[in-house]
């Protein structure tokens, strides 16, 4: 998958994070435990742009050489694409991806696009983002919306439910009525837990925004390891992974 | 002086520039809206004393400078670490290890270590100086203008590292209280926009050096000008008038470095790339073939009525309220179109407005804006430039590094989630400060009437310095306006 910016070359860890968005959602609907199903459900929205061709390749038509010339994914290449099936191939840089389809744990839905037709870029990713197809409708992302549904109608397990947006900057899936916590690495030494307690009694009389934002917060900083992630400065990948593991489960 | 005077210098310093510090509510309230109306009057009140940092295109070059000996280091060491294999080999054979691509790895290394970028260290510099002009400024709303001017025209420095920061100074500072218009013409011939937005591989279909090669046209920088800098999205355009402003755009380009030690990276118009023939854009046709034909272009957009608006709408929103009112949004476009986009005029008729004033304190300032605030809070003139940007980084706005030509976004519901951060934040540098500020000062001297009762109590009831600072810093009082 070509994730390059321009110079900079990020880790996938740094793309996840900066430019593209994650959101772990932990509602559990009831009848998935019950079929002991994994709750989890994970969305990623990568930001720019991906050539389905170039991804996933008709290498089967006959056309496609002719019609894709010298770019054209090819079966006996210098670096060969990776067989799907009798027609498709993938492209050789996702080898996992391969991988999971192999052992039937991927779909690819190809060639599949939103009903939105004009070119702007961010009106496009807004389209994708709320689930409407008219772009700036709403100020609410489908997955908030659907978390919503789900609330209401019973299905999901609200003690323990929570969306979880990764990234700085909350994104339009997950921006709605339904809370949402947003999550970064720990990178400096947290406030004290007596700090964030007066500081939320604060805000709990002055601003009830700010007062549920910071609510928000320390719920998630409680579902670090050893009741915080202090210390997370040495390890910045493993911290999150366990915290992201019990938002999951929310069996702790 | 009434505390209504005093809250409303107050709500100066917020809503319009950086943030109050020690002195400055009394020293503006006589007359807070005269004091913005002055600060945007001081001759070059935009510039910075910049004469130690190299231009963009010098900047350019250094750094490309710094590529082409890091590569040929490169090469001579895998060179060098081939030998040593070759002779490791013929000495022992069994002990062969690791891969070719271990070698290369390593010869990298030692490149990287012998020319280090001159990138990262210019950028620091850059940053540096824009954010001491931030803590440095009585009012910081010519700052302010700058900020919004940048993001609106952003550039990052993922891409163009070298040129980020020059980029601010030579397109933006130069006109944010000049005409729109100049700024719009020295944005996108800048040559780190037209790096940004890849027009440096846009070549007219029928020009000669179309026609000579296969690569053509991009359309990256007709369309952002078109989406995001001028008209705004939904406005009327069609992807025709997108393709015709790709071709009269053709061209221009910047001077390459490599052959180049006085100019290169500076600005050119290169007639072989451009596309020939008259083009429309926007029900209008520009027959001129030069650089012109894009200028003229460039002017009419400066002077659309829908780029009145769309900035109008951006400007109320960045400085009053994320749905900013109407009957100020209007008279501020309608000041663009009757001045020809004179941006002082139109910072002007903000500021004189009444509906700026009366408006509640309820935005929420943009994270770089509240640490600027904070710091200037605390009396702090003087920024460790990477410090500094590490903590902007933290909080999801890294200097001149949007994720996309769009900037930051400028509204509540992007940036609430970030509280805990900015709690981080704010608890940090209370701890560095604690020995050397007293909340109750800070209170008295700096923030005065505009801070509430709940907040005077909470830091007089806190268990440390250090938590009085916080929980003052934290405060709805520093975080909205």
């Amino acid at each position: 998958m070509n994730m390059t910016f321009g110079h900079h070359l990020p880790s996938r860890r740094e793309a996840l994070l900066g430019s593209g968005a994650l959101f772990a959602w932990s509602q559990m609907p009831r009848l998935a435990r019950a079929a002991g199903r994994d709750p989890r459900m994970l969305v990623i929205v990568l930001r720019g742009a991906l050539d389905g061709l170039g991804a996933v390749a008709p290498v089967g038509d006959p056309d496609w050489i002719g019609l894709r010339g010298d770019r054209a994914l090819v079966l006996d290449g210098k670096t060969p694409a990776l067989p799907l099936d009798a027609f498709f191939a993938l492209n050789p840089a996702m080898p996992n991806l391969h991988r999971l389809y192999k052992a039937q744990q991927a779909c690819i839905v190809h060639a599949t696009a939103t009903p939105y037709r004009e070119r702007s870029h961010f009106d496009g990713q807004d389209v994708l983002e709320s689930g409407i197809a008219r772009p700036g409708a709403v100020d609410t992302g489908w997955l908030n919306r659907a978390l919503l549904a789900l609330a209401s109608d019973g299905q999901v397990d609200l003690r323990g439910s929570r969306a979880l947006g990764v990234g700085a900057v909350t994104p339009l899936v997950v921006r709605g009525r339904a809370p949402v916590m947003s999550w970064v690495p720990q990178q400096l030494l947290p406030a004290s837990a007596d700090t964030q307690a007066r500081l939320l009694d604060l805000y709990q009389h002055t601003d009830p925004r700010l007062a549920v934002a910071l609510e928000a917060r320390i719920r998630l900083a409680a579902l670090g390891p050893a009741g915080g992630i202090d210390g997370s400065k040495s390890d910045s990948t493993l911290v999150p992974a366990a915290g992201i593991a019990r938002v999951r489960t929310g069996r702790d | 002086m009434s505390s209504s005077a005093k809250a409303e210098a107050a709500l100066a310093l917020h809503r319009f520039g950086m943030g109050p510090r020690p002195g400055s509510i009394a020293a503006i309230e006589a007359d807070p809206r005269g004091a913005l109306i002055a600060e945007l009057e001081r001759p070059s009140a935009s510039q910075l004393a910049a004469s130690a940092l190299p231009s963009s295109s010098k900047a350019f070059r250094t750094v490309n400078e710094a590529n082409a000996k890091r590569q040929a280091k490169t090469i001579i060491a895998a060179k060098a670490q081939q030998e040593a294999k070759r002779q490791q080999m013929s000495e022992a054979p069994s002990m062969m290890e690791g891969s070719e691509q271990d070698a290369n790895a390593m010869a990298a290394k030692i490149a990287a270590e012998a020319v280090p970028d001159p990138g990262r260290q210019i950028y620091l510099d850059e940053a540096r100086i824009r954010t001491e002009a931030a803590l440095g400024t009585e009012i910081g709303f010519v700052e302010r203008l700058v900020w919004f001017w940048s993001n609106h025209f952003c550039i990052s420095a993922d891409k163009i590292q070298s040129m980020s920061g020059a980029y601010e100074r030579e397109a933006i500072r130069p006109h944010v209280v000049g005409r729109f218009a100049d700024m719009l013409l020295a944005v996108e011939g800048h040559p780190a926009m037209l790096f940004y937005l890849d027009n440096l591989n846009s070549i007219g279909p029928n020009s000669i050096a179309g026609i000579n090669r296969t690569r053509g046209l991009n359309e990256n920088i007709a369309r952002e000008i078109l989406e995001l800098h001028t008209l705004g999205v939904r406005s009327g355009y069609t992807q025709d008038d997108v393709i015709d402003l790709a071709k009269v755009l053709t061209g221009w380009t910047l001077l390459p470095p490599a052959n180049n030690p006085e100019h290169g990276g500076e600005f050119t118009f290169n007639p072989r790339l451009h596309e020939p023939g008259a083009q429309k854009v926007i029900g209008k046709v520009y027959e001129d073939e030069t650089v012109e034909q894009g200028r003229a272009v460039l002017r009419d957009l400066a002077a659309h009525p829908a780029t009145a608006t769309h900035l109008a709408t951006k400007l109320a929103r960045y400085f009053i309220a994320d749905t900013p009112p109407p009957a100020l949004v209007e008279r501020m476009a309608k000041v663009f179109v009757d001045t020809s986009g004179d941006l002082k005029e139109i910072a002007k008729a903000m500021v004189s407005s009444d509906e700026s004033w009366t408006q509640p304190p309820t935005k929420l300032k943009r994270p770089s804006e509240w640490v600027v605030g904070m710091v200037r809070a605390a009396g702090v003139t003087q920024a460790d430039p990477a410090r500094f940007t590490a903590g902007q980084a933290l909080l999801g706005e890294p200097l001149w590094r949007p994720s996309s030509p769009k900037g930051y976004p400028d509204d509540e519901a992007s940036w609430i989630d970030g509280m805990g951060r900015r709690l981080d934040v704010a608890n940090n540098f209370a701890e560095r400060l604690s020995g050397r500020i007293d909340p109750q000062d800070v209170i008295e001297n700096v923030l005065g009437s505009s801070v509430s009762p709940e907040v005077k109590q909470a830091v007089g009831l806190a268990e440390s310095r250090q938590q009085a600072l916080v929980l003052l810093f934290m405060s709805t009082e520093m975080q909205r306006r």
